[in-house]
């Protein structure tokens, strides 16, 4: 006998009482082209799926159409996305009771049976603690013994302690496996008359999951962490989830096509997955890309492919695959940009013809000004490379190019931010010598200078940032010497948002307490310059008793206990600390891709190898 | 060839604004692959020409389209075609072809009818404020324009009909364009009843009206 589904459907609010009166109403509105909307009654499980920023950002996320797909092709389940409401549709709703729903049927977020939020920046979490309060959900987990259960993924999942108080479950990894077989689980629990308890401690049985409830952190005298105690159900140690094949996985080809103009406005074509520092994982064939650029197209209608992956000139179909795509799509008015792309990579053969439908953007990210801070990072490439590259651009007559780097890196000397400077000088003159008889355009380029944030999981996890002081000094000179470059214009990223960054990103579990502190101070939209507040963060710190700098600034020891130390990205950690050692003595490792194997440890972890697409290369 | 055809803007889809639906359109001809024609210059965008905009939350019954086609189709496989690939809630039909002489649609459109939802009024009341607006010789409402500041114009001579049809709710027929526009939002305020609300607003249909009151549809 089917239970009757409690459904609130706020369709006449939304409409009468918040939409005519709030900025951009067509963020708000559902049934786009491709999205996909199930009767409640049909399906036995329904998820969330709540992108902790506003439906601009969250719409160009691949990650949410990965899932939607993967969940909606299951007849049994079904699964609506929502996103953060801005400020002033927020206060609407608050003053009309209007709990947060969902996009496609306008559902109260608080009826379905899982919450999933992804976990992108760490100063999108004010906003999950925003969203779960519009649902009408508790926001400690510890209070919510019944409605729906609040699951989180993503790279932010690395390093999940600081919200361990607010969410229920964490996947680690890809989640398109992993969240059919959450949702299978729960199925059989439910059957079995299991409650949320019963349904968290067998989910600890999944590959990839984190239940932070089993989990408790040992600390010795003086307070510091010195272990994480688990109970014996559930693994010591969380593998991150890998999917082996990538070409075999489902693929969104039918994209949602957004109502307005979102971040990423053109098909997103995802070339290749993993980092490029010592980790590489296998490649998507360029017959499946192809197919799927193709299926895109028609489904979307967009007039642009994006090629995504961190960094797509190293993909070694590159060549080939852009010559493909030219000759299907350049007639129609298609063209194909590349977001970010390693100097190294690029060659004059690719600009050209990238540039042959509608000039695109190109950004190129040195990271670091001076070849001995690049070789600290291991980013292979020289400044020849560098000079190549932006040669290439602007002899196929490019105007303006950004430039990518970073401050505050280990090691960092006030030469390598002057090398910053000449580099951008070297640039702007070769420039002016390769580019096209007649340019009219003036030469045109962006230095951004992001502050470097150490990251959980990386050789740099033990290496605290900058003191925020510092920084200000640092950024201050650079702005100084940049003053006398005319055709360059420095973007220096704010320091202060950095800094709340690096707390986070290497924090523990007693950070729960200043994020909800924050949150009730009234913190949210934080990667907003419009909406953050560093001095009600500072409140919160206060209050909570914590020193922020005692976490963006710390210095791990080799063997101290690192607050994510049972979350494993397959990476060992014996590798991370040889090349953090070879890092200060500014030594390079090869790209496994090309020179020999460093011993990191991910091919015997997850039990893949690299493949190579294009046997020349090898 | 010019393709004219018509279009109901209904459900959540009446919050999109005109930049949004040129745009809706627009990536549906693609999805659709429909062969319009794109302007000339430094950023081509698809000939794509929408009758008036209709105004916040104002659902729309019988909306026009003029595309430009760079080869020639047959009307009803073009509306085929596209009405495929739209959203949800905007529907396409009527294609036909149309005579670029006519001039822009924005421009030969000059009157609209709306069906108007209101709530608290009694029946009496509403039948009273219309009958006095039927014989008033001159409404004037006030206009506020982003530089011009305010004004105040004239709407009698806008209104062409004005009917109560069943409770709570109004039937008008107005100009609309450059040689006059009123809202339907002016002619209820223009009601004088404390508290008369419009809850729901229906844009019916688009006319070419003549001197005669003959009203074609584009």
């Amino acid at each position: 006998m089917a239970k009757k589904v409690t459904q609130h459907i706020l369709t006449k609010e939304i409409e009468q009482d918040l939409l005519p009166y709030i900025n951009k109403p067509a963020q708000y509105l559902g049934g786009e082209f491709n999205s996909i909307k199930k009767e409640w009654d049909t399906v036995k499980a329904r998820v969330a799926f709540c992108f902790p920023d506003t439906y601009e950002i969250g719409m160009s996320h691949l990650g949410l159409r990965v899932l939607y797909q993967v969940v909606n092709e299951k007849h049994d389940y079904l699964m609506e996305r929502s996103f953060a409401p801005m400020t002033d549709m927020e206060e609407l709703m608050r003053a009309k009771e209007v709990p947060l729903f969902s996009w496609e049927s306008y559902t109260a977020i608080k009826d379905f049976d899982f919450v999933a939020f992804t976990l992108q920046y760490e100063m999108s979490y004010t906003n999950i603690l925003n969203m779960l309060d519009l649902a009408g959900l508790p926001i400690e987990a510890s209070a919510r013994s019944e409605g729906p259960i609040v699951i989180a993924g993503g790279p932010g999942a690395y390093n999940p302690e600081p919200l361990v108080d607010f969410i229920d479950l964490f996947v680690l990894g890809e989640g398109e496996e992993a969240i059919i077989e959450l949702l299978d689980l729960w199925m059989k629990v439910k059957a079995a008359g299991g409650n949320k308890l019963d349904y968290l401690k067998a989910a600890t049985a999944i590959e990839g999951v984190y239940v932070p409830l089993f989990y408790k952190p040992v600390y010795a005298e003086a307070g510091k962490l010195v272990g994480m105690q688990n109970e014996p159900f559930a693994p010591p140690v969380i593998q991150k989830r890998l999917i082996r094949d990538v070409d075999n996985v489902s693929f969104p080809t039918d994209g949602i096509v957004p109502f307005t103009q979102v971040v990423h406005d053109r098909v997103m074509l995802e070339v290749m997955r993993g980092c490029n520092r010592g980790c590489r994982f296998c490649q998507k064939s360029m017959e499946v890309l192809l197919e799927q650029a193709d299926k895109a197209i028609a489904a979307t209608g967009y007039d642009e492919i994006g090629m995504i992956s961190l960094s797509t000139a190293d993909y070694s179909c590159v060549g080939p695959l852009i010559d493909e795509l030219m000759a299907r799509y350049a007639k129609e008015g298609v063209s194909v940009s590349l977001p970010s792309l390693r100097a190294d990579a690029f060659s004059v053969s690719l600009a050209e013809k990238v540039q042959r439908v509608r000039k695109s953007g190109l950004t190129f990210a040195p990271e670091a000004g001076s070849q001995r801070l690049r070789d600290i990072i291991n980013k292979g490439v020289c400044e020849a490379d560098i000079m190549q590259a932006v040669a290439s651009a602007f002899a196929q007559g490019w105007n303006s190019i950004k430039l990518y780097f970073m401050m505050g890196l280990p090691g960092e000397t006030l030469d390598d931010l002057e090398a910053i400077a000449y580099l951008t000088k070297d640039i702007i003159h070769k420039a002016k010598e390769v580019r096209p008889e007649g340019s009219k355009k003036p030469i045109n380029i962006t230095v951004s200078v992001a502050v470097f944030v150490p990251k959980p999981h990386t050789p740099f996890q033990w290496y605290g940032q900058e003191k925020a002081e510092n920084i200000r000094k640092r950024q201050s000179y650079l702005r100084d010497l940049f003053r006398s470059i005319k055709q360059a214009r420095l973007v220096c990223h704010d320091s202060p948002l950095s800094f709340l960054e690096a707390v986070f990103s290497r924090g523990d579990r007693k950070l729960n307490q200043v994020l909800k502190r924050a949150w009730q101070l009234g913190c949210k939209f934080d990667g907003w310059s419009e909406h953050f507040d560093l001095e009600k963060w500072n409140t919160a710190f206060r209050e909570c008793g914590i020193v922020p700098e005692d976490y963006a600034n710390r210095d791990f020891a080799k063997d101290d206990y690192l607050p994510w130390q049972h979350m494993s990205s397959g990476v060992s950690v014996k590798w991370l600390w040889h090349e953090w050692e070879k890092a200060k003595q500014a030594l390079v490792t090869d790209d496994c891709r090309h020179g020999k194997c460093s011993g990191c440890g991910v091919c015997t972890a997850v039990g893949c190898d690299n493949i190579y697409l294009n046997s020349a290369e090898k | 060839m010019l393709i004219r055809f018509a279009f109901s803007v209904t459900g959540t889809a009446k919050f999109l604004s005109h930049l949004d639906l040129v745009q809706v359109f627009a990536r549906a001809v693609k999805r659709a692959k429909l062969p319009i024609a794109y302007s000339q210059g430094f950023n081509p965008h698809p000939l794509i020409n929408l009758g008036p905009p209709r105004g916040v939350a104002v659902a729309g019954f019988c909306e026009y389209c003029d595309m430009e086609l760079k080869e020639d189709m047959y009307a009803e496989a073009f509306e085929k075609a596209l009405a495929s690939a739209m959203p949800r809630d905007i529907k396409v039909f009527a294609a036909k072809t149309a005579d670029k002489k006519q001039g822009a649609l924005m421009a030969i459109i000059n009157a609209a009818t709306y069906e108007v939802e209101v709530e608290n009024a009694e029946t009496a009341f509403l039948d009273e404020a219309i009958e006095k607006l039927k014989n008033a010789e001159h409404i004037m409402c006030q206009r506020t324009h982003p530089k011009k500041g305010v004004r105040t114009v004239d709407i009698r001579p806008y209104i062409y009909d004005l009917q109560r049809q069943g409770d709570g709710k109004i039937f008008m027929e107005v100009a609309i364009g450059n040689n006059g526009n009123v809202r339907p939002v002016d002619v209820i305020e223009a009601f004088g009843i404390d508290g008369l609300k419009a809850t729901e607003i229906l844009r019916t249909g688009l006319y070419i009206r003549d001197e005669k009151g003959n009203k074609l549809k584009p």
